[in-house]
């Protein structure tokens, strides 16, 4: 049986926003840095 | 010659049949190929170790997929007939092995392909790399080739022997004015001459870029890259007449540039070579004396009709902007040279002996020899309008070398 | 698409527009999902328009249609279409539709992020047509002749059609990137309490590998098309041997995208084909756990056997064997996938609906690519299959039977989710039988082509492969044809058709298939629990 539960609280949901934009600066840092290793690759 | 081909799709597939017999109805107004030719299922003849090694591994490895392929689609097709909700089959509840028989069948595929891969098909693939790729081992021969857009040069170092290979099927059969002959797009102008029986190592580079030769019944495909040498190896094993294509795309007539290769017995391969060689002592001869203006224009025009046409089109209008116009074109209708007798920079000799870099026009120097520039410059002086009314005697391209 | 709102008075005073305002600024995942398959299908069309005009030419020999420099452009222009603008996005629209609904999730992580997303998608399938639009006009040559793999030193050479594909492509990427880094923050930080990773839907788990394989490689080939473009432009000399540089260089670079770039496109389908297999066949998946494992070792596997695309290019002897059995490798956890479907449907109770008859092609088809590139890999039979048709034939089971057909599987298993409506059984049928039978005609001659000695990318051949090309190119024009009942069948099924249940398929199980079909344009107003 299910129980209608209220969706994510505002504070819960505050804190998983913060943390996906955290989550989502590092991973573009990630692709930014690979990119420009690529730049330098030589063979 | 229009042959009916063999076999009519038709019969074979019941889906829209009138489309396809339709097709193929049209097939023998439309199809103008010799008898026999079409239908095949497998590499061609190997006439070289490695094309014989390379067709084994090949059928061995088309037992182990076919094998691999039945096997798990008659388990896969008899669960479909059985497991079917329509004749009452209950589902069963299990999501992974339970207990050790289930673990024991879930386990033995894998253990099977781990064999079939690592053992079965990888060491005699191992074997065989080793082979294909010892090319200094007792070489009899060294053939360097030489990748261009969009023909091939042929050199015998050794023998001081050079020459272009050119596709030979006129334009007409392209375009289809003209019915097409029985080797139509590959056959060239000077086919490569080998000796049979004997393991030449090939130097493969380019002047451009990246183009691929490859010979189907010797088994070799290898890489022409432009500033880099690569190298592979046949030992022809039979005489005969063997054509293969670039195997690179390498700009507008990668489908015109055909590989053909005659191997002869070895006595007929050097009196060929001696032939390359009087040749070759001649046209060098060409360069110390002094051309008329009427030779220059005969043997321009036939220069140009072979190199130079594809690009800058017969008439000299080009295919800009990529294949500039000659007609009317300034670098044609500038200076030959300086007052020194040297070449100006940019100016119609730079332009035709050292190319353009970064660009499709090649430097000629490498591939033309000194009476084929002087006449193929003085020719585009002197056509499609142009009318410097000057002319270049080779003797004077051979000082600027 | 109906998504409206079923608590109108809980959405007083927020802001919903309407017409093109809506789709220009939505940030719902929903509408966004709907926007990229929208797109996807149209693409998908004008990629499969191109390649009927090159199989037109390839009908018989001699060139009759077009010349050999439009030939090049069609080619390339084609796959660079099909995989960038029909496939990527088609998959993406997936995610964006399923992967909230599958977790518990109110909408994707990042809306506004994935809003932009889409939007570069237009003008960069804008940027790859342009230039044969700007030909007709006597501006420049044409698009990008190279093909779509751009080998440089002929992509140095090209007009600058390239430099239209290297801008678009660089778009493209960005918008990927964008989307992945989206799905992972999303499937890392939004999931409904109670739903551990473990418990995640495999489609999720497909995609989550799936981002983080594009976010590793995607950077690495706009670098590379950088240093293509200011070879071309700015006098650098990355890929000329005069200037000190390498073009296997490029081929490098090029690669390590490519060859996960192809498990990119396909990792999203074998997420999916677990839920289809175990809905049809009304029985948990088999092998969860093994199934997650084998996405990982694959999207691992996958960043380290790239030179196997090029093995004639000419390296030393240890690489061309490290190359050969690294590939090979991927065929272990690829045959656990393969264990896992079939295991999940034996002893099930089956029918056999059109998304199940998709999913069942899509594993016999995409179990001949998976063969067929299994003998690829060996370095020394790959001399003849290499730049043959052979190699075009196994692609093409591998994209379109593995890619395109799980696509399809895909649309006919979650329209009904998506629009509240059936969509026509019959004609979905027909369709699938018309697909099957028209792919293998037009690809199975092609593996023989290849092997009897046919090159790609060539507009003209020799006498002797006629019959065979004859035969592809009749099989590519129904296959085209028939695509025309896919678009019928899924815009009649939007307009209307019988209404369907929250649980439209009768086996089907997970979160999604709780909320109503359509989902409200809130997904998860209310938390779920799961199980």
């Amino acid at each position: 049986m299910q129980t209608a539960q209220p969706a994510f609280s505002a504070a819960d949901l505050a804190r998983r926003r913060s943390a996906s934009r955290r989550l989502a600066w590092l991973l573009a840092a990630i692709v930014l840095a690979i990119y420009l290793v690529g730049l330098f690759i030589k063979r | 010659m229009v042959i009916v081909p063999r076999d009519s799709s038709a019969s074979r597939h019941n889906r829209r049949p009138t489309l396809l017999r339709r097709a193929a109805c049209l097939a023998p107004a439309v199809f103008p190929v010799a008898a026999g030719a079409g239908y095949s299922f497998n590499f061609p003849e190997p006439v070289t170790p490695i094309a014989r090694e390379t067709l084994h591994i090949h059928n061995e490895f088309m037992l182990i997929i076919t094998t691999l392929f039945v096997v798990v689609f008659a388990i896969m097709i008899y669960s479909m007939i059985r497991h079917r909700k329509s004749i009452g089959h209950q589902p069963s509840k299990f999501s992974g092995p339970t207990g050790a028989l289930q673990w024991f069948w879930a386990l033995i595929p894998f253990a099977i392909l781990l064999f079939i891969d690592f053992v079965l098909m990888g060491i005699p693939a191992v074997q065989a790399i080793i082979n294909m790729e010892d090319t200094k081992t007792k070489a009899d021969l060294v053939l360097k080739v030489t990748g261009m857009q969009w023909k091939w040069q042929y050199e015998y170092p050794e023998a001081g022997v050079k020459f272009i290979s050119t596709l030979a099927t006129p334009r007409d059969q392209i375009a289809n004015a003209e019915t097409k002959g029985e080797h139509y797009l590959l056959e060239v102008d000077k086919p490569v001459v080998l000796p049979v029986g004997k393991k030449v190592r090939v130097l493969l580079t380019s002047t451009d870029v990246i183009h691929t030769w490859w010979v189907p019944q010797f088994g070799v495909k290898r890489d022409a890259i432009p500033g880099f040498l690569r190298e592979t190896w046949v030992l022809i094993e039979k005489p005969g007449i063997y054509r293969g294509q670039c195997a690179e795309l390498c700009g507008k007539d990668h489908g015109f540039m055909p590989v053909v290769v005659h191997a002869v017995p070895e006595p007929e391969y050097l009196a060929w070579l001696e032939a390359q060689k009087a040749e070759a002592r001649a046209a060098a001869g060409g360069a110390d004396r002094s051309w008329s203006r009427d030779e220059l224009m005969a043997e321009g025009k036939a220069v140009y009709e072979k190199v130079c046409a594809a690009c800058h089109q017969p008439d000299g209008k080009g295919l800009p902007p990529a294949f500039p116009a000659l007609a009317g074109s300034q670098i044609v209708n500038g200076p030959l040279l300086d007052m020194n007798g040297k070449a100006v920079k940019d100016s119609h000799v730079d332009r035709v002996m050292h190319g353009k870099a970064g660009t499709a026009m090649q430097a000629f120097a490498t591939s033309l020899s000194d009476v084929e520039l002087a006449a193929v410059i003085t020719y585009e002086r002197n056509s499609f309008g142009n009318q410097k009314g000057d002319m270049i005697q080779p003797a004077q391209i051979k000082s600027l070398r | 698409m109906n998504t409206a709102s079923t608590h109108a008075a809980e959405h007083h005073g927020e802001y919903h527009p309407g017409g093109l305002r809506r789709w220009l600024t939505t940030t719902n995942h929903k509408d966004i999902g709907t926007m990229y398959l929208t797109f996807s299908l149209i693409m998908f069309f004008v990629g499969g328009l191109m390649i009927l005009a090159v199989r037109a030419e390839l009908f018989q020999p001699g060139l009759q249609l077009m010349k050999p420099e439009f030939f090049n452009q069609l080619i390339g222009v084609h796959a660079l279409v099909m995989i960038f603008a029909a496939l990527m996005p088609a998959a993406t629209g997936f995610a964006n539709w399923m992967i909230p609904l599958m977790i518990g999730a109110p909408d994707m992580a990042l809306p506004r992020l994935n809003n932009w997303g889409f939007w570069l998608l237009p003008p960069a399938a804008i940027l790859l047509t342009l230039p044969f639009t700007l030909a007709l006009f006597g501006i420049g040559d044409g698009a990008i002749a190279t093909g779509w793999t751009f080998y440089a030193p002929l992509s140095v050479q090209g007009g600058m059609g390239v430099d239209f594909a290297i801008l678009a492509v660089h778009i493209l990427g960005i918008s990927s990137i964008m989307g992945s880094i989206n799905i992972i923050v999303t499937i890392f930080n939004m999931r409904a309490p109670g739903m551990t990773m473990m418990k995640l839907p495999l489609f999720a788990w497909g995609w989550l590998i799936t981002a983080f394989l594009l976010i590793a490689t995607l950077p690495v080939l706009a670098g590379a098309v950088t240093m293509l473009l200011t070879d071309r432009h700015f006098g650098t000399h990355f890929f000329d041997a005069a200037g000190g540089g390498d073009p296997i260089l490029f081929q490098h670079l090029f690669w390590f995208f490519g060859h996960p770039e192809v498990y990119i496109l396909l990792l999203p389908v074998w997420g999916l084909m677990p839920h289809v297999l175990a809905t049809f066949s009304r029985k948990p998946t088999y092998g969860y756990t093994a199934q997650v494992y084998s996405f990982i070792a694959i999207g691992i596997l996958s960043v380290v056997v790239w030179a196997h695309h090029f093995f004639t290019a000419g390296m030393p002897v240890p690489a061309l064997i490290y190359f050969m059995f690294s590939t090979m490798a991927i065929s272990l956890p690829l045959a656990v996938l393969f264990f896992c479907w079939i295991a999940t449907m034996w002893k099930g109770a089956m029918t056999f609906e059109t998304p199940m008859l998709f999913a069942v092609g899509f594993i016999v088809l995409f179990g001949i690519a998976g063969l067929t590139g299994l003998i690829l890999a060996d370095v020394a039979a790959d001399a003849q299959y290499h730049h043959s048709y052979f190699v075009v034939a196994h692609f093409h089971y591998a994209l379109f039977a593995g890619g395109i057909m799980g696509v399809m599987t895909g649309v006919y298993y979650w329209l009904p989710k998506w629009t509240g409506h059936m969509y026509n059984e019959t004609l979905g049928k027909l369709h699938f039988w018309l697909t099957v039978v028209s792919f293998n005609l037009t690809f199975i001659p092609q593996f023989f082509l290849g092997l009897a000695g046919m090159p790609r990318r060539i507009p003209d051949y020799a006498l002797q492969f006629a019959e065979f090309n004859a035969i592809s190119t009749v099989g590519a024009f129904i296959l085209g044809l028939s695509q025309l009942l896919f678009a019928w069948n899924i815009w009649s099924c939007i307009r209307g058709g019988p209404k369907v249940e929250n649980r439209v398929w009768e086996g089907a199980d997970g979160l999604e298939w709780e909320l109503s079909s359509p989902p409200p344009h809130h997904s998860w107003d209310t938390q779920p629990q799961v199980k």
